[in-house]
């Protein structure tokens, strides 16, 4: 199935200074690539402001459209982490956005083939720079017939890739790749050493070309090694991968680094992740043969029949769900709700896929489905002896009610379980791609009502959240998808880091997905929901949503990390280039006063919001929506940072917040009088890095007294100098501007003494307060979609050219 | 991948700062001298003052808008000054790979200057030429028997700067910054 396809193939390469671009076509599947047109030019750094323009002219000039284009290829790289990242990222809002294969070349590769059409024969090293004094060294010997890739990617010194090559004295190579700019002398003088003349290729020859990378293509179709080209597959070449993820590489019987075949990189590198869908017809005999193979799960007496999976798709009050990894089922969970009572019907996954946390995600998946059908209490019945999966159903927070004279056991408990609830504060999060994670059941559409234009999906990836949301003209949610990386993590064996900014361009295509899945749901719930006559979707279709149901896609353009921002925003634009929908450009900031217009459609400016968390602490002047000023801001840390700094200064976890706020429940705040910073400094700003001195100075002095520190009053002291100046700040602020109206947003701003304290000192001097519900404090796309909203409104589209905007002010209108 | 060849470093020096202004004029006393590729790497345990120092750093560059930590960002970008100023935090990674997810290696050799807090958390994936600055905090001797908890805020420690160039950048950094403060390296 692979290689069955035909039509224009459009590639591209962003790894080095260089834009590699290239047009071809494929008339038949038999049939070899046809060279259309390509167009290299040097785009140092602005690889995601030109790319897909110049790809239109490409196109252009053949009299073709994005529409026409058939297959998509992406230089993976090695090269520079961005300029690999905006490429992979492009590329793959390109091929979802026209639903077409998306497949990697490796970037050294093209520059090989490159070197093979300009006529070069015999031994060639291309050595691509890999940042901090190192490079990518690969050998190929270039035949009549193309490039044979002698080495697997990897890192080495310039000086020592002479030594690492271990050549005869006979062979004298021929050295090009971009390393060469910074590291000519070390090579050659490497080479030098050991007796060889390594020869240098003429500049032009040293980095990938359009052509080069469609050549590269066409070997590996014609070898047959494409695999499936699913878009989300494709991943960057990682050169300097962590031991934890090379032994989860090694346990999943995937190709480790070391041992990659010589004609190209496996693209089975390419970890794809486990992809949890509604169940549908087409599942059904993956899922019996399964079920066929297990008997020792949650079940009931009978087996599972295709009668009645496909009587439970089309009934009211069942829900079931599947997990694909790489396209094969591994594992699937249904129950059925009858009078509040949700009845665990199976949790079901392949034994060689046990430790992937498969289980626990589609049983998060189904019981809060199980929510929204009405259940208050979900129960399941266990048979047989006991083989852990009463365990399992314990972990999960359901509680064993009474074993029966049979043997069976029974379990119960209330919805939503404290596993599931403990997902809000992140500190246990079940499922890495939480769906409806953030909504109140009462921001879902009701049952009844239409769609108001506009509908927009919109993409948040300023730091560490990757997070898709759906949302309509009257700013309902029908999609708030969040990849929780913690998840990605737990499958390294316990290897957990608190950021990854490349999870993005794994996580970003199955985000997308899931919101698309979940919106396609929803709206079979809406009345009416006849979108886009070209849709052709009718009420109660639950296919998800297509390109086509939509109106424009949002994007979250800055402020935020910059490696994390520019994949949400290549993704965003390659969909946009790729399906003709207009660009929204959304500051993140500004998503998260939206919030608040989420939960309280009247709240009117002017108003007064106080912004905290890990990033930022800010008072901002709303004086109209899009009319911004900052009152006061910290000088130097932020509050959500003071809590982490505490708790890890206290040994205590990550992130701080959660876990002191939960400390401070059982401490005295009076206990330890620290300091107020800035409390009488009769200004609005902010500074918390003296408080966090303090703290840690008091960790200090105790330590050397050998006297034991209290933790909960140490919490509860911290905490409430934080909240005293936050309170003072938030009422002085209000009372300068005059205001009647305040509300809050950030991660902090879910910490509940803060919210009670906040929401009382409001209210006693007569002022509304709005607060975001405590699970949509966090990073969301759904706040960026209700700025997304009034921005479409106002016609303010971005062109393709668009960059990230790592420092966005909020005060500068956009 | 190993990386056992240190490079030459030159003597180290030192200073002290009494206050938040002093911290904050040192970074300034610095900026002159740094370079497009220039790193800093401020190493020094919590409350420091490295995100004081490096706030003077910005000043003294002329970049705009106003320096805070970083810490959650892991990277926040300074336009508007001589030089564009990038300050790291590497304070939230926990391994030396995390570096290539946030392109560290590609962004210190963008031009701009870098300023690295908690640079020294990963040893091996230091620059080959830096300015190493590290802040040590000591208390003076007043917490003679104090019993009250209450004065967790009296404690004024004075922050020592010790200050290091590695390689040919570094050394010559260290060495025109020591000569700006008046400090004789000739001894």
């Amino acid at each position: 199935m692979t290689e069955a396809f035909a039509g224009i193939v459009l590639a591209f390469d962003t790894a080095t200074a260089q834009l590699a671009l290239a047009c071809g076509r494929i008339p038949d599947s038999r049939e070899p690539l046809e060279m259309l047109a390509s167009s290299d030019e040097p785009a140092y750094r602005r690889a995601n402001s030109v790319l897909l323009d110049r790809s239109t002219e490409l196109l252009a000039s053949l009299g073709l459209a994005p529409a026409d284009v058939a297959c998509v290829v992406c230089g993976r790289g090695p090269g520079s982490f961005t300029g690999v990242r905006i490429g992979v990222a492009t590329a793959k809002g390109v091929a979802c956005g026209l639903r077409v294969p998306l497949f990697g070349v490796s970037t050294l590769d093209a520059v090989a083939w490159n070197l093979w059409e300009k006529g070069v024969r015999g031994l060639v090293g291309v050595v691509g720079d890999a940042m901090r004094g190192e490079v990518y060294p690969v050998r190929y010997r270039i035949a009549a017939t193309g490039p044979q890739r002698i080495d697997a990617d990897e890192v080495s010194k310039p000086t020592e890739v002479a030594a690492h090559w271990d050549m005869g004295l006979d062979e004298s190579p021929l050295l090009c790749g971009d390393a060469l700019g910074k590291h000519r002398d070390a090579l050659v003088g490497g080479f030098a050493k050991l007796g060889i003349h390594a020869t240098v290729a003429d500049e032009p020859l040293w980095l990938p070309t359009g052509r080069g990378l469609l050549l590269a293509f066409e070997a590996r179709r014609r070898a047959g090694l494409l695999g499936v080209g699913a878009p989300g597959s494709l991943l960057p070449v990682y050169t300097r991968l962590s031991d934890a993820e090379e032994h989860e590489r090694e346990r999943l019987g995937l190709d480790a680094s070391g041992t990659l075949p010589t004609n190209g990189v496996a693209d089975s590198r390419a970890l794809e992740g486990v992809l949890l869908r509604p169940l549908s017809v087409n599942d059904i005999p993956d899922l019996l043969e399964l079920e066929g193979r297990s008997a020792d799960e949650v079940s009931t007496s009978e087996r599972l029949t295709a009668e009645h999976l496909e009587a439970a798709l089309g009934s009211k009050g069942h829900t079931w769900w599947v997990a694909r990894l790489q396209g094969v089922l591994v594992g699937y969970a249904g129950l059925a709700v009858t009078h509040g009572t949700a009845q665990l019907t199976r949790v079901v996954t392949d034994p060689d896929h046990r430790d992937l946390g498969i289980a626990e995600r589609l049983f998060s998946r189904v019981v809060h489905d199980a929510l929204d059908l009405g259940a208050t209490s979900v129960s399941a019945v266990t048979l047989g002896k006991d083989c852990g999966v009463d365990a399992f159903l314990g972990k999960m927070g359901m509680d064993r009610s009474s074993d029966t004279a049979e043997g069976s056991r029974l379990w119960g408990g209330a919805l939503p379980l404290e596993r599931m609830a403990s997902t809000s504060e992140g500190a246990m999060v079940a499922t890495p791609v939480v769906a409806g994670m953030g909504l109140g059941n009462h921001l879902l559409p009701d049952a009844g009502s239409a769609v108001r234009r506009p509908l927009i999906l919109a993409i948040e990836s300023s730091c560490d959240e990757t997070a898709a949301a759906v949302i309509d003209g009257s700013d309902t949610l029908y999609a708030d998808i969040i990849a929780s990386q913690v998840d990605f993590h737990a499958r390294f064996g316990g290897v957990v880091p608190e950021i990854a900014s490349r999870k993005h361009t794994e996580a970003i295509v199955g985000v997308v997905e899931e919101a698309f899945a979940r919106a396609g749901e929803e709206l079979a719930r809406v009345e009416g929901a006849g979108l886009a006559p070209s849709s052709g979707r009718v009420p109660g279709d639950p296919r998800p949503l297509a390109w086509s149901d939509l109106d424009a896609i949002a994007v979250t353009v800055g402020p935020g990390l910059v490696g994390a921002l520019v994949v949400g925003l290549a993704f965003a634009k390659g969909a946009s280039w790729a399906t003709g929908l207009p660009l929204i450009a959304v500051n993140h900031l500004e998503g998260h006063l939206y919030a608040n217009r989420l939960i309280d459609p009247d709240i009117k400016p002017p108003l007064v919001a106080l912004l905290v968390s890990g990033g930022n602490t800010m008072l901002v002047h709303v004086r109209d929506w899009g009319d911004y000023r900052i009152l006061g801001e910290t000088l130097d840390d932020a509050v959500g940072e003071a809590f982490d700094k505490v708790s890890k200064a206290l040994g205590l976890g990550y992130p701080g917040g959660p876990i002191l706020s939960r400390l401070a429940k059982e401490g005295d705040s009076t206990a330890i009088d620290f300091p107020r910073a800035m409390l009488h400094s009769h200004d609005l700003r902010f500074s918390l890095s003296g408080l966090k001195t303090a703290v840690i100075t008091y960790i200090h002095a105790e330590n050397a007294e050998g006297r034991a520190i209290d933790l909960p009053n140490l919490a509860a002291s911290f905490q409430q100098a934080v909240i005293d100046v936050l309170v003072a700040k938030a009422t002085d602020a209000v009372r300068q501007t005059g205001v009647r109206e305040f509300c809050m947003g950030g991660g902090v701003s879910a910490n509940p003494e803060l919210r009670h304290e906040i929401a009382l000192a409001m209210r006693r001097r007569g002022v509304r307060v709005t607060l975001p519900l405590a699970s949509s404090c966090t990073d969301n796309a759904g706040m960026i979609g209700a700025v997304a909203r009034e921005r479409f409104g106002a016609g303010r589209f971005e062109a393709l050219t668009i960059e990230a905007l790592p420092g966005m002010d909020i005060e500068e209108p956009y | 991948m190993t990386r056992s060849t240190q490079p030459a470093s030159s003597p180290s020096w030192s200073t002290e700062s009494d206050s938040r202004e002093d911290t904050e004029d040192l970074g300034a006393s610095l900026a002159p001298f740094l370079a497009p590729d220039d790193v800093v790497i401020l190493a020094g345990d919590l409350g420091a003052g490295k995100t004081q120092f490096a706030k003077g750093v910005a000043r003294g560059l002329g970049s705009k808008g106003s320096v805070t930590s970083p810490t959650f960002n892991i990277l926040l970008i300074h336009e508007g000054g001589r030089l564009p100023f990038y300050h790291f935090d590497l304070y939230r990674l926990d391994e030396e790979w995390q570096l290539d997810d946030i392109d560290y290696f590609g962004m210190i050799e963008d031009g701009a200057a870098s300023v690295v807090e908690w640079g020294d958390r990963f040893p091996d994936a230091l620059p080959p030429s830096y300015l190493d600055v590290r802040i040590t905090l000591r208390y003076r001797a007043s917490a003679k028997g104090r019993s009250d908890q209450g004065a967790a805020d009296q404690v004024v420690p004075t922050r020592v700067f010790e200050v290091r160039g590695v390689g040919v950048r570094g050394e010559r950094l260290s060495g025109q910054w020591a000569t700006a403060l008046g400090i004789d390296l000739q001894v």
